[in-house]
């Protein structure tokens, strides 16, 4: 007998979009309107953010990775470990035109949960918030690392990406990783 | 205390989910969904023009000596930028510009050294590319002239790369 579906009512979560480009964010909002999320909060830089989560109790936040003072990734370090962090668990998505595969590692090692490449697509994000919803993730807390347990399926690395790695490390070769292998870097 | 420890943390999205099993996307919210970057993408061009007025405005200060630092910082963000939003509104030839331009610049950026009258030109040439790209309308790979826009590019990078290395 097959399992019963379920759906996703994400009318009644809270999101924070985090870009520095206030079309992007404009953009991010319509389409997390348009799928039902009633929640939507928006900040211009990291600092704006991280006060704003103070008393927003934000569900899932997405952010830009290339901002400044603060790049995206020193935003997600800081909810992560700050003292005075209001929520070092919540799920986190990457949005940036970074795909490249140290990249990505770079995020999954600052404690991102998802990783959504541009251009953005709608199914791209429905999917983004449907894994984070189906799969939580535990914690993982060690000396040098605080954030979603990256070994959450040892999938190993896809078709591709080993060739990607000697790349990277020979400094050759600057395409993106899919999302199937943004995912399995991310342990999706 | 352990090397590593396991913190199992509370699903507060379980509330965001109806119902057992397997989640279904709903294709009429995606259909809506994609209706939405539709619709904003009809306006792209002109919102765009703020980003590309700020790329010449960095580009100027370039030229000026101007704070040549910052200006640098701000032309490759705002190229960045570009990736993500000319792909997703149809101008993918502008992705490859943009490529061609955060490339060239980054080595440049990352010595923090001040450019030189080529190194100035080849960014010059890049920010004209993409103005062109969204004036023309230059949607997809740009076509022929989309094509022989990346040909220019890449032959004067070339030159001011050799030259560099002199």
């Amino acid at each position: 007998m097959s399992e019963p579906t379920s759906r996703y009512a994400l009318d009644n979560i809270n999101v924070l979009v985090l870009d520095d480009n206030r079309h992007m964010r404009s953009l991010v909002q319509s389409i997390l309107h348009s799928l039902g999320v009633k929640n939507i909060r928006e900040a211009a830089d990291a600092a704006a953010a991280f006060k704003e989560l103070q008393h927003f109790l934000a569900d899932v936040l997405i952010v830009d990775w290339h901002m400044e003072p603060l790049d995206g990734l020193d935003f997600v370090r800081l909810v992560r470990t700050a003292k005075d962090s209001a929520n070092p668990y919540v799920p986190i998505i990457m949005l940036t035109g970074y795909t490249e595969y140290g990249r990505v590692v770079e995020a999954r090692d600052a404690g991102v949960n998802e990783f959504l490449a541009k251009p953005i697509s709608a199914r791209a994000l429905y999917q983004r918030f449907a894994s984070i919803i189906d799969n939580p993730r535990p914690f993982i807390k060690t000396k040098s690392y605080f954030g979603p347990d990256r070994r959450r399926q040892n999938l190993g690395a896809p078709r591709g990406v080993q060739e990607r790695r000697k790349d990277a490390q020979e400094g050759t070769g600057s395409d993106g990783l899919s999302q199937s292998e943004v995912e399995s870097l991310l342990g999706g | 205390m352990a090397d590593v420890e396991f913190i199992q943390t509370p699903n507060t999205l379980r509330k965001a989910k109806i119902g057992s099993g397997p989640g279904k996307l709903d294709k009429n919210l995606l259909a809506e969904a994609e209706k939405a970057i539709e619709a904003f993408g009809e306006g792209f061009t002109d919102w765009i023009q703020e980003d590309l007025d700020n790329m010449e405005a960095a580009r100027l200060q370039l030229s000026q000596g101007e704070n040549p630092e910052r200006a640098l910082a701000d032309l490759y963000r705002i190229a960045l930028d570009l990736k993500g939003q000319g792909t997703s509104f149809g101008y993918d030839v502008v992705s490859a510009v943009r490529g061609s331009l955060t490339d060239f610049m980054l080595p440049i950026k990352e010595a923090g050294t001040t450019l030189t009258p080529l190194q100035l030109e080849v960014v010059t040439a890049h920010v004209g590319a993409i103005r062109a790209v969204f004036s023309e309308e230059l949607k997809g790979d740009g076509g022929a002239t989309g094509q022989a826009l990346l040909n220019g590019l890449a032959r004067i990078v070339v030159k001011a790369n050799a030259a560099s290395a002199r």
